[in-house]
């Protein structure tokens, strides 16, 4: 008897979890609820007089320009539509930052930390104590304590005041050697102060790491996530996704193309690269330090600190933040009109979870727009140099679109619609782009049952002024 | 002879102070003009650079400026065309809501998009986009943006969204104008000015009210 309840409860389990399939909640992106800080709403220069007033090292002139150029920089992205304002990254940053910084709440208290809308793997902090931290960065990075460390450096840049001591530096020794000047003098100078920052805050850095709860040894993978991050390689593959009854990609084609745009673009460029040590490019033009003397840096601090990692991992506490970063950056990619570099991440995501309906949604999304992109001849046919370690996948990607016609891409697309409309029938974007494909590709009388469809089922939908213009017209 | 060599002398003395304004583009794809009553421009913007290079911001001109434009927008929209040009910034408007960095921001960033690109240029594929070269092209359809902002009509009374720019410097100032219907998903107006003047408090108006009359 036991037994037979069992298995009715199993079926019916199965029952539930299937008609969820059916209606699976799909991924919404983060809005902000709020319409962000008092600063966006006030000149960025109200306070210059007083803040250069109170300026202990820069002399009056200099301390204008060096206030005035920061306070519009953070003002130009605040005021950007580019930064998470409040939600969820935002409030985790901050909770890790509140952990590093427990011992010295006067620093904590002149610290900002926003979570905002770019792709690359880095962070930037500012003089007045913005930091801002990429989507790019929180998609890649493994655990919270990689996070926690790339935090605790761009702290240190802040409470060192390193950009004003480089400006300082840089007027007073171009001052002293005027006359002799080359005209690249003050950007080598720049670059050399800039190293040694890097190397400082990695070092301070550090020491915030070790005096706090989190694991000071994965501040070397954090570093080198920055430089050339192991995640973000990966081929796409096309077969797999667009092979259906209406679309077939030619896989030798795909294959031969993806390894000559490898091996002709790396082959090139190490034949540059033939130094004694077979070492990377001569940090000298860079501002920061080559990373393996950094991670190598680091070794030596923690050694010499006779440093022990604390038993706790916070990999899986950071998984959902990951998650939600990853979705986030397919997102603004697509609402920066980075339509190619969506598409990628949608189809790697897609390989990485592929039940997560939302990648379907946007693959559609990014899929109409560089139909119409490629009628328009606008597409951005060029390899991309986009970021070391991803340059693969994307050029790729790139090179796929490339030699691609608009009809081609426009049917993909259409096949691409065809092979989600089992799981997604009901999802309001679906139908939406199932009817704009459809137009698309097949005309408007084709798809003037889908956009009926659509408008009976969201009568109220973000789509519906759209839709029934397409209906008169085509009435 | 000596009067014709004055003259001459004088006319080539004045010929160096002519300002040259190059019209790039300046397109309308309305059909009923009268149907355009309310525009909401998002964060219309005037950068002006010190000296002739465009590569030093001077910040308090820029700002001065800045609410000079907004106030001439408004003032010309209904005095040009008579429709009401409703200005959405940070340091202009009072009512700026979430809304404002949820999506006009990303509306701006499209309209960005359309003034240089998207165009369905069928003859000459490959023409060139220079100061220098007036685009000669035939359209096949108006530029377009995704349609993932068709329900902001509702919210704002009206499919018109636009975006004003301005770029200074003493040898070249750049204008830009641009108006979509977020419900087709199509540009209504587009407009590139080149100048090799600085804009200033008196040519911006004459400026502002031409690119308005495309719409009149």
């Amino acid at each position: 008897m036991k037994t037979m309840y069992k298995s009715i409860a199993f079926v019916f389990a199965l029952f539930c979890s299937l008609l969820l399939w059916g209606q699976q909640n799909i991924y919404e992106p983060l809005k902000n609820n709020t319409a962000g800080p008092k600063a966006i709403y006030d000149s960025p220069f109200g306070n210059i007089d007083s803040i250069v007033k109170a300026e202990k090292v820069l002399n009056s002139e200099n301390a204008k320009s060096f206030y005035s150029r920061s306070n519009y920089a953070v003002w130009s992205i605040l005021s950007s539509g580019k930064v998470y304002f409040d939600g969820t990254l935002t409030d985790y940053l901050n909770g890790i930052v509140d952990k590093l910084l427990k011992s010295k709440p006067d620093i904590r208290s002149k610290i900002k930390v926003y979570a905002v809308k770019n792709s690359s793997v880095n962070a930037i902090t500012y003089p007045n104590g913005y930091v801002f931290v990429n989507v790019g960065l929180l998609a890649t990075l493994k655990n919270e304590d990689q996070l926690a460390y790339i935090l605790a450096h761009e702290i240190v840049h802040f409470a060192k005041e390193h950009a004003k001591q480089s400006f300082g530096k840089e007027i007073f020794v171009s001052e002293a050697e005027n006359g002799f000047e080359n005209k690249n003098a003050s950007a080598y100078r720049h670059l050399k102060y800039s190293r040694e920052n890097e190397f400082e805050s990695d070092a301070a850095g550090l020491q915030l790491v070790i005096n706090s709860p989190y694991n000071a040894e994965m501040a070397k993978e954090a570093l080198r996530f920055l430089d050339n991050s192991d995640s973000l390689i990966f081929t796409p593959n096309f077969e797999e996704i667009f092979n259906n009854a209406i679309f077939k990609v030619d896989t030798a084609w795909v294959a031969s193309a993806a390894d000559s745009i490898w091996k002709n673009k790396f082959i090139k460029q190490n034949k540059n690269k033939e130094y004694v040590f077979y070492d990377k490019q001569e940090d000298i033009y860079s501002t920061h330090p080559d990373i393996e003397k950094r991670v190598l840096a680091i070794t030596e601090i923690l050694k010499a600190n006779e440093y022990k990692s604390p038993a706790n991992s916070s990999t899986e506490g950071y998984k959902a933040i990951k998650e939600i970063a990853e979705h986030e950056l397919v997102y603004n990619l697509y609402t920066n009109e980075s339509y190619t570099i969506s598409f990628y991440y949608c189809l790697k995501y897609s390989s990485l979870y592929p039940n997560d309906a939302y990648y379907h949604i946007y693959l559609l999304k990014n899929l109409y727009m560089l139909g119409y992109l490629k009628s328009v001849d606008q597409l951005d046919e060029s390899i991309s140099d986009y970021g070391y370690s991803s340059e693969r996948g994307i050029n790729i990607t790139h090179y796929f679109l490339a030699s691609t016609n608009s009809t081609e891409l426009k049917k993909m697309a259409y096949g691409c619609m065809k092979q989600y409309a089992d799981n997604l029938g009901k999802n309001e974007d679906f139908l939406f782009y199932q009817a704009l494909l459809t137009d698309t590709y097949l005309g408007k009388e084709a798809a003037s049952a889908y956009y009926i469809k659509y408008a009976n089922a969201f009568p109220n939908g973000k789509y519906i002024a759209f839709v029934k213009r397409k209906q008169t017209s085509i009435l | 002879m000596k009067k014709g060599i004055v003259f001459i002398l004088i006319a080539s003395i004045f010929s160096g102070c002519v300002s040259v304004v190059k019209v790039q583009k300046s397109e309308d794809y309305i059909k009923d003009k009268s149907s355009v009553k309310k525009v909401i421009c998002i964060a219309p913007e005037l950068v002006y650079f010190k000296g002739s290079n465009l590569s030093a911001i001077d910040f308090k001109k820029t700002f001065d400026y800045q609410s000079f434009l907004f106030k001439r927008l408004e003032k010309y929209s209904s005095k040009a065309a008579n429709f009401k040009f409703e200005i959405y910034h940070p340091l202009y408007s009072d009512t700026l809501g979430a809304d404002y960095f949820n999506s006009l921001l990303p509306l701006k960033s499209e309209l960005l998009e359309t003034l240089f690109e998207r165009d369905i240029n069928v003859n000459n594929p490959q023409y060139i986009r220079s100061l220098n070269t007036v685009q000669k092209s035939v359209f096949a359809e108006p530029p377009k943006i995704s349609p993932e902002y068709a329900y902001l009509s509702s919210i704002y009374g009206t499919p018109y969204f636009s975006w004003y720019g301005i770029v200074t410097s003493n040898g070249l100032s750049v204008v830009t104008f641009v108006i979509v219907n977020v419900e087709t998903t199509e540009v209504v107006v587009r407009e590139i000015i080149f100048a090799n003047k600085r804009i200033n408090k008196r040519n911006l108006p004459p400026l502002i009210y031409d690119s308005f009359t495309l719409i009149k």
